[in-house]
């Protein structure tokens, strides 16, 4: 059995607006094992990238933590003081963003954003960086390394920039990336590419990701695992495959059905009604009920507790029977 | 003859960077070349029927979004001419040129910034009816309802500002205003692409039910395939300012000749696909200001020739009304019957 090396519990992570008090998380619970990609898929607004954010002690105010646990291999995150999640930041778990500036310094060149990682946290001489951060950037598909280390962020295309923010990530060798819709911002041919090399280097290292996406076909090519967030919850998840297939929950069904691959060519797609839920205004049952078309008073009044059924779960009064 | 409802001819559009006069002084006074121009287009001819929606596909920087401009009359070609109904607009008198391009109607990306914070829903779709005379003040109320209701939008929301709607909504309003002045033609601009998946649906069914409806032609410009099977008739795929390939979405679809478009189509994830890895197509799409010599796909292309890097290849016709520009078509039997028809 491989290792579970992040436990979240019952995580609740809480802003207080002036609107009202929302939950961006509410009550999350997702183990991720070692070696593994698990997909976390919603829409925005749907508290996938608070995921990541809490994870990697990101939180700040309005914000905060207000339930639950962390635990990355038995170490509960949230009772880290500040140094010690420094420590563990960016060496054990490390996060990619949507926008690779967010990660890069624009008046840092390359080789110095690179090396000062390394040396920080490595205590290695500089020619041994400058040759390791080299192979990485090869490793990624940068043409001319050697070249590239000596440029600034600015004069690199959004790919490349993407490439080199990933590449900073997995310097240290973390155990966990969690990577927030990395590829989203870029072309298709750029995104197959960056998806490839990004496979290859996990897979060698067996890093376990947490792939933050809205774009269920992405998640579908990268994911062992899915887990579909709406409203701050986790509704459904289970190996990919057999979510996709066979969903459970009527919003994982819905997003499926309304994908126009899914759909007669040239005939209406086939909808989910309405829109997301304000966060400080949820209805008191399940989030999802005004949007639902199998929602029966219950619904209405009561929020449905997680059931578990082998290796899948979800949150829902009336799951579709899902053959096990 | 029919002609076609918009037709671009031999369209070609570059930018050149801004020069003041100090600039221009010191660069001759310095003796530097002349600053580079960027070809966002070059020698686009593209047609869009009656009632049909044409594709426009592509990745950042090839174009799309000049070509969509100069289709709708916000942006002027360097060179060539667009023409409606077999009329060049640079033919018509002003007036008229305006009333035609009053039908050409374009909806953009982003829906909060193409909509005026300031101004209340009604009057937002009520105005341009108004300033063009086609809308009686008397009937205004009666109008935005009816134009609401169209969009699947509540009437009871048109005094209200465009921040009190999600994006979906402000993009149904958006919507709306455009089919205000009776449109013929709507270009639509990566309209679905910053909304969620959920509501791009609802949205894609609206320009759907538009469609059913009849009396609309589209030119839809996105980079997203998927979508553009479902919606479109045709297609045309873009590739630095230019058009590589273009035909109905079955044919091109189903039998893609250009190797771009047989990349892009390997590349899109697709669900049902499985956890796969993609063997993807290297380089990136290279710098409008220098592009390269011949074929400009040809530093990507995994099957390019040397006759690739220096002669551009034109569009020729591979199959019917499916058009392809690349030398390795070159010899295929339908390459020769369009050399017996010329």
């Amino acid at each position: 059995m491989t290792q579970c090396i992040l436990e979240i519990r019952d995580l609740t992570t809480r802003f207080e607006t002036t609107q009202g008090v929302a939950n961006a998380l509410d009550h999350l619970s997702l183990e991720i094992y070692e070696g593994e990609v698990i997909g976390l898929v919603g829409e925005s607004g749907s508290g996938k990238s608070m995921t990541g954010y809490s994870i990697m002690g990101l939180i700040e105010h309005p914000g905060a933590i207000v339930n639950g646990s962390i635990l990355y291999r038995g170490q509960d995150l949230c009772a880290l003081d500040k140094e010690q999640l420094r420590q563990l930041r960016g060496d054990r778990i490390a996060m990619i963003f949507q926008d690779p500036m967010m990660s890069l310094n624009p008046v840092l060149r390359i080789d110095t954003q690179l090396v000062e990682t390394l040396k920080a946290h490595r205590g290695i001489d500089h020619r041994d960086a400058i040759r390791r951060a080299t192979e990485l950037l090869q490793a990624m598909g940068i043409p001319s390394p050697e070249a590239r280390l000596r440029q600034y962020p600015h004069e690199l295309s959004g790919g490349m920039r993407q490439r080199i923010a990933i590449a900073i990530a997995l310097l240290l060798e973390p155990d966990l990336i969690i990577a927030d819709e990395p590829t989203t911002a870029l072309d298709v041919t750029i995104q197959a590419q960056i998806i490839h090399e990004f496979q290859t280097l996990i897979e060698a290292r067996g890093t376990s990701v947490l792939w933050i996406t809205h774009d269920l076909a992405v998640a579908s090519t990268m994911a062992d695992r899915l887990a579909i967030m709406y409203a701050g919850q986790i509704v459904e998840r289970g190996p990919a495959n057999e979510v996709l297939e066979n969903p459970a929950h009527p919003y994982t069904e819905g997003l499926l059905r309304s994908i126009p691959s899914r759909n007669v060519r040239g005939k209406p797609l086939q909808q989910i009604p309405g829109s997301t839920p304000s966060l400080t205004h949820l209805p008191p049952g399940c989030p999802f009920a005004p949007r639902c078309e199998r929602a029966a008073s219950i619904c209405a009044t009561t929020p449905p507790s997680q059931r578990l059924s082998g290796s899948r779960s979800t949150q829902c009064h009336f799951p579709r029977e899902v053959p096990s | 003859m029919t002609y076609p409802l918009l037709e671009a001819r031999d369209i070609s559009r570059t930018f050149s960077p801004h020069e003041d006069l100090i600039g221009k002084v010191v660069r001759t006074a310095l003796r530097q070349p002349i600053p580079a121009h960027v070809r966002a287009l070059s020698n686009v001819s593209l047609a869009l029927h009656t009632g049909e929606v044409l594709g426009v596909v592509g990745e950042s920087g090839c174009g799309k979004s000049t070509l969509g401009r100069i289709l709708a009359g916000i942006l002027q070609p360097s060179s060539g001419s667009l023409a409606f109904q077999g009329t060049p607009f640079s033919a018509m008198d002003p007036l008229t040129r305006a009333s035609t391009f009053l039908k050409i109607q374009m909806i953009f990306q982003d829906p909060m910034s193409s909509l005026n914070p300031r101004k209340r829903v009604s009057d937002l779709i009520a105005e341009a009816p108004l300033v063009h005379g086609l809308l009686d003040p008397k009937d205004r109320d009666r109008f935005v309802h009816d134009a609401l209701t169209r969009v699947g939008l509540d009437p009871q929301t048109q005094s209200r500002f465009p921040h009190q709607f999600s994006g979906g909504q402000r993009q149904r309003i958006n919507i709306a205003r455009a089919l205000a002045v009776n449109p013929e033609i709507l270009i639509c601009d990566e309209s679905v692409a910053a909304l969620d998946v959920s509501i791009q649906a609802q949205i894609l069914n609206v320009f759907m039910a538009l469609k059913e409806q009849g009396d609309l032609s589209f030119v839809f410009i996105s980079h997203d395939l998927g979508v553009v099977e479902h919606l479109c008739d045709r297609v045309a795929i873009l590739y630095l300012g230019q058009i590589v390939e273009v035909g109905t979405v079955d044919a091109l679809f189903q039998a893609p000749q250009h190797p771009y478009t047989q990349a892009l189509l390997k590349e899109i994830p697709r669900i049902g696909a499985g956890k796969r890895r993609f063997n993807p197509i290297r380089g990136e799409i290279p710098s409008p200001l220098s592009p390269p010599s011949g074929c400009p796909f040809h530093p990507r292309c995994p099957h390019s020739t040397p006759e690739c890097t220096q002669r551009m290849p034109g569009l020729q016709e591979v199959g019917h009304e499916h058009l392809a520009a690349c030398h390795l078509l070159h010899g295929t039997p339908s390459h020769s019957l369009t050399e017996l028809s010329k």
